[in-house]
């Protein structure tokens, strides 16, 4: 009788968790072989936004998401891959470059930024038009001034290649190529990239202590910048007009032309500090060349208009000292791990 | 063995409470019904590069018609849903005649009118990247402001003052203040109701007129707006004429 009950105990489990399993779609990890990994979020920050449930990362999905933000095929001439304009020692943003280049000797019309902590991240964009990082290659790829091509006709030519048909399929479990897997992976890829192992975190983590300069500098950006670019990822994620002229030759509104509102006229994403040596030039369109520009423009260049932000209409006071330590602050968000590491390098053929 | 016959019966009862809970909207047996859409400009069928007349006296000439359609529904008494399927999309494009006949499995309850949703859920708008009839290779997506153009009609007139009399209208938007989507509801000839069974095949033919993308809710001169490529107000006003674009012209039972 006992051991009757106990089968019976156990059929009903295996019956149960059978059913379970098989409504569950995204659980199929195993059963195709493909290698989970899984997402550390650092200590400090918060949850990240949910891009996981639809689309799980395994080691095979962000291996063809790599070769994929590697491969200048993603561009109409072939010279033009994610990487051309994002490059990792620089953080991912365009080094020394105002404004990226795109095909055919054409400048883009705005600074690169910097690629990390981006499954945070709700919106893209200086001006927050995309709205999931699975939709965000799109812009590049399709852009006339950018990669110059079309979604088909990418994926005509990654379908060519039998090697990315191989990785097609053991990343998503069939051969078939299509732009949703194309973008799930270069997503996966893409969301892995989380920077925070910066001196500063490490400080934060009590591993270092910081100079006199630094920790004066990190004191003048909490009283005086930390609203805006606020910890841990030294944005708010917010769109603000900090009184910047208008460039006559890119006539460049921002925000407005997303939300098609005049408040909007000239709102920007405020940009996170992370790496934020390394990825000069500034600005929406890269128009401060060094970080010592940007301060002199909160010290004395604002514009006062009425759609200027109320935290830097009446500038912000910053001695010649204080902008020095600031700098040395600065220079601590650099994540040397970051740009070194090379799950994130070109990947050799 | 009395207790495995107990074992048994609550296997059975507890698959059934947990077993995978399908869409309600549509309970039922199904049954095929098709929807024919017959694109026309000037009460002609349409025909790309030829030249018509718009209500407003503007001449014109296609080259591109795309429309997203889905929630195909059954009306009865001009109101009430009795079926719908919610999950499918179709992409109308003049360029591919097969796409205009549309086929869908819906339930057999009493209908008077048919009805569809012009334009694409929100929810698909904002949750990354679709595939099938919403992969954004479709050329129905704007990709540096993210979300679905809804229908798109392209082509020419001496009344336009782009870049070779182009006339461009990519009509979008699923956020609430610019909002596109549209309900359409359409009668069915005769006064009779009508019931989907597996015995008949049931056709709809429907008209879209093109002309009233120009005017009927709203009088939208090419000469004023010869292109349209933002969501938004102007976006909302060729939306509300979209929705006026359809008659049913007959219903045929086989």
């Amino acid at each position: 009788m006992k051991r009757g009950l106990t089968f019976c105990c156990m059929l009903i489990f295996v019956a149960v968790f059978s059913v379970i399993g098989s409504c569950n779609k995204n659980d199929h990890a195993d059963s195709s072989g493909t290698t989970s990994i899984v997402f550390k979020t650092p200590d400090g920050f918060p949850p990240p936004n949910d891009y996981f449930s639809g689309n799980p990362i395994t080691k095979e999905g962000f291996e063809l998401g790599r070769k994929l933000f590697y491969d200048g095929r993603l561009s109409r001439d072939g010279n033009f891959p994610c990487a051309s304009c994002h490059q990792q020692f620089a953080a991912f943003a365009t080094f020394d470059h105002p404004l990226s280049h795109g095909i055919d000797n054409q400048f883009t019309t705005r600074n690169a930024p910097g690629l990390f902590n981006l499954a945070w991240r709700k919106e893209l964009h200086w001006d927050g038009g995309i709205n999931h990082i699975e939709v965000q290659p799109l812009a590049p790829i399709t852009a006339p001034n950018e990669m110059g091509e079309t979604v088909n006709s990418v994926i005509n030519k990654l379908n060519q290649d039998e090697h990315y048909r191989q990785m097609f399929s053991k990343a998503f479990g069939t051969e078939e190529i299509n732009s949703q897997k194309m973008l799930k992976a270069l997503a996966q890829f893409m969301l892995m990239m989380v920077s925070a192992d910066s001196r500063y975190d490490k400080m934060k983590a009590g591993k270092v202590t910081f100079t006199e300069a630094e920790q004066k500098g990190y004191e003048i950006f909490q009283n005086k910048c930390a609203t805006c670019h606020k910890e841990p990822f030294f944005t708010d994620f917010s769109y603000r007009n900090t009184g910047l002229s208008v460039n006559p030759f890119l006539n460049d509104f921002g925000r407005m032309r997303i939300t098609h509102n005049a408040e909007d006229s000239l709102k920007f994403l405020v940009p996170s500090l992370r790496n934020v040596f390394i990825t000069y030039p500034y600005g929406h369109d890269g128009r401060f060349y060094a970080l010592s520009g940007v301060i002199d423009h909160y010290r004395s260049g604002v514009i006062d208009a009425p759609g200027t932000d109320p935290l830097v209409r009446n500038k912000i006071p910053i001695s010649d000292l204080e902008k020095y330590e600031l700098q040395q602050f600065l220079r601590t968000l650099t994540d040397s791990t970051f740009i070194k590491d090379t799950r994130f390098s070109q990947p050799s053929e | 063995m009395k207790i495995l016959r107990v074992a048994g019966t609550v296997i059975a009862l507890v698959l059934v409470f947990i077993s995978c809970k399908k869409e309600v909207s549509n309970e039922g047996n199904q049954y095929m019904i098709r929807l024919k859409f017959t694109p026309t400009a000037n009460g002609e069928p349409l025909e790309f590069g030829k030249q018509y007349l718009n209500p407003l006296g503007e001449d014109f000439s296609i080259s591109a018609f795309k429309m997203y359609i889905g929630h195909i529904s059954l009306v009865e008494d001009g109101t009430i849903k009795v079926a719908e399927n919610r999950e499918a999309y179709y992409l109308l494009n003049a360029a591919e005649p097969a796409s205009f006949i549309v086929e869908t499995g819906l339930n057999g309850r009493k209908f008077t009118h048919i009805g569809f949703q012009i334009g694409i859920d929100s929810i698909y708008n904002v949750s990354g990247a679709q595939a099938g009839v919403l992969d954004p290779a479709n050329g129905m997506f704007w990709t540096w402001s993210t979300g679905y153009i809804m229908a798109k009609l392209e082509g020419n007139s001496s009344y336009s003052n782009e870049v070779n009399n182009n006339i461009v209208y990519h009509i979008g938007g699923f956020k609430s203040s610019e909002q596109s989507i549209r309900q359409v509801v359409l009668p069915l000839p005769g006064q009779q109701s009508w019931a989907l069974d597996t015995n008949t095949e049931t056709e709809i033919e429907i008209k879209i007129d093109i002309d009233k993308w120009f005017s009927s809710v709203h009088q939208l001169y090419i000469a004023a707006t010869p292109a349209i490529m933002t969501p938004g107000a102007v976006s909302m006003q060729y939306a509300d004429n979209y929705a006026s674009l359809f008659n049913t012209v007959s219903i045929n039972r086989y």
